[in-house]
């Protein structure tokens, strides 16, 4: 019994030394941490993906007259994604290499065609920061602006004003205060440009919410989009071998002091808050 | 000029002749020229339709899409990677060498049909890879 203790006291600190010892190595800190990921493999070409996944989207207020709606604003966005996010997906298809269960690892000498299932568990935190510095390099982040100038052409020649901008994958975004006020659903559409999707402009998909010309019918999401943003989100198919990963860094800060300086741009904000 | 015109001439009396030799109708030309018209015209780049052929051909899935640098720690080509490559080397190695022969008729992947990509398509697919190194402001409502 005392034994028994002992052992299993001695084995509880090799648990500490490990998680330590990984915590210096690899701070799991981000706008994306994943933890407890793991492969099942069927057998018969599907493998399902399992995984507990903390997404940080950082809100930085940057409007001249301050913005009292912004906590309203920040907890629709926060369940929108949430909602948006859950119920896994699914992608038959993808070329890729034989996993090999025993080693839990792809052997890339041999080719696979599988279909994947991503069973992914989301915690969606989207929290405001009041200062610069709290931004870190590899943080997802949406700057809240005045005013947004640039305009764009559609495929009909059509100019649009724009409410939010995206700077491609992995961001950061921008959005104009009044429009977010107007428009809810710009905040996740947003973020959704950062977590790799494009918009749509298909007269006959005014339901979705990538639709981006105004007059939406509806918010909703295809499955192929999210199965394409849960692979936005698990970067690496290999990462999945390993039980815990944070995303790369993209040194959002230097990002998005370009984005926001930029005169294509024309944002208007108050200068003294982002320094 | 006039050797122009003359040339001209000449031409349709030949182009004619092969025609009539055939047995088919003289306005043949003109019918094949608004065909050749039509298909540039059609040819038109949506973003989310060539997104949707990258994600069907899954190949985010090896050249990574969320990373900043050029290859991977495997030495791999990330999407960026893709990007700052030479068009016609993509197309060449990807399409026309069909990617090590993996996406041929008789190769691993030859369930993806790549095959079935028109030329329109296969342009639009490049265009995308290459406007995800551009830093192209994604415009939202
Ligand atoms: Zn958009």
């Amino acid at each position: 019994m005392i034994v028994n203790l002992i052992i299993m006291y001695a084995n509880l600190i090799d648990v500490f030394k490990t998680n330590i010892s990984m915590l210096q190595n690899q701070p799991l800190s981000g706008g994306i941490v994943a933890k407890n990921l793991r492969i099942s493999d069927n057998g018969s070409g599907e493998l399902t993906l399992y995984g507990d996944f903390n997404i940080t989207l950082k809100v930085l207020d940057l409007t001249t007259d301050g913005a009292p709606s912004l906590n309203s604003l920040m907890t629709f966005t926060q369940q929108v994604i949430t909602s948006k996010l859950r119920g896994g997906g699914y992608k038959g298809g993808i070329s890729y290499f034989k996993y090999d269960s025993s080693k839990k690892a792809f052997d890339l000498n041999k080719n696979q065609t599988y279909s994947i299932r991503y069973s992914f568990n989301f915690s969606v935190n989207v929290i405001q920061i009041k200062m610069l510095n709290e931004l870190k390099g590899n943080d997802f982040v949406l700057a809240v602006v005045d005013s947004i100038g640039y305009q764009f052409t559609d495929q009909q020649g059509k100019r649009h004003y724009s409410g939010g901008l995206t700077n491609g994958m992995g961001g950061p975004a921008v959005i104009s205060y009044d429009v977010w006020k107007r428009y809810k659903y710009i905040g996740v559409h947003e973020f959704f440009h950062t977590l790799g999707l494009v918009d749509i402009e298909d007269n006959s998909k005014k339901n979705r919410l990538m639709y981006h010309l105004g007059n939406n019918t509806g918010h909703s999401i295809s499955d192929a989009e999210r199965g394409d943003m849960m692979q936005f989100i698990m970067r690496n198919i290999k990462d999945m071998t390993k039980s815990t990963y944070t995303n790369l860094n993209n040194n959002t800060v230097k990002l998005l002091g370009n984005f926001l300086n930029s005169p294509t741009n024309g944002f208007k904000f108050n200068q003294a808050k982002f320094r | 000029m006039v050797s122009n015109l003359i040339k001209l001439s000449l031409g349709s009396l030949f182009i004619l002749s092969i025609y009539s030799c055939k047995g088919k109708p003289k306005y043949v030309k003109p019918i094949i020229e608004k065909k050749e018209k039509k298909v540039i015209d059609t040819c038109r780049y949506y973003a989310y339709d060539a997104g949707q052929i990258i994600s069907n051909l899954s190949c985010k899935f090896c050249h990574l899409s969320p990373d900043v640098a050029e290859k991977d720690d495997r030495g791999w080509a990330t999407f960026r990677g893709l990007a700052r490559m030479d068009s016609l080397k993509i197309v060449d190695y990807t399409f026309t060498k069909k990617h090590k022969g993996w996406f041929s008729e008789n190769g691993p992947y030859k369930t993806a049909r790549m095959d079935t990509l028109s030329d329109c398509e296969i342009r639009n697919v490049i265009r995308y890879i290459k406007d995800s190194d551009r830093n192209i402001p994604l415009p939202g409502q």
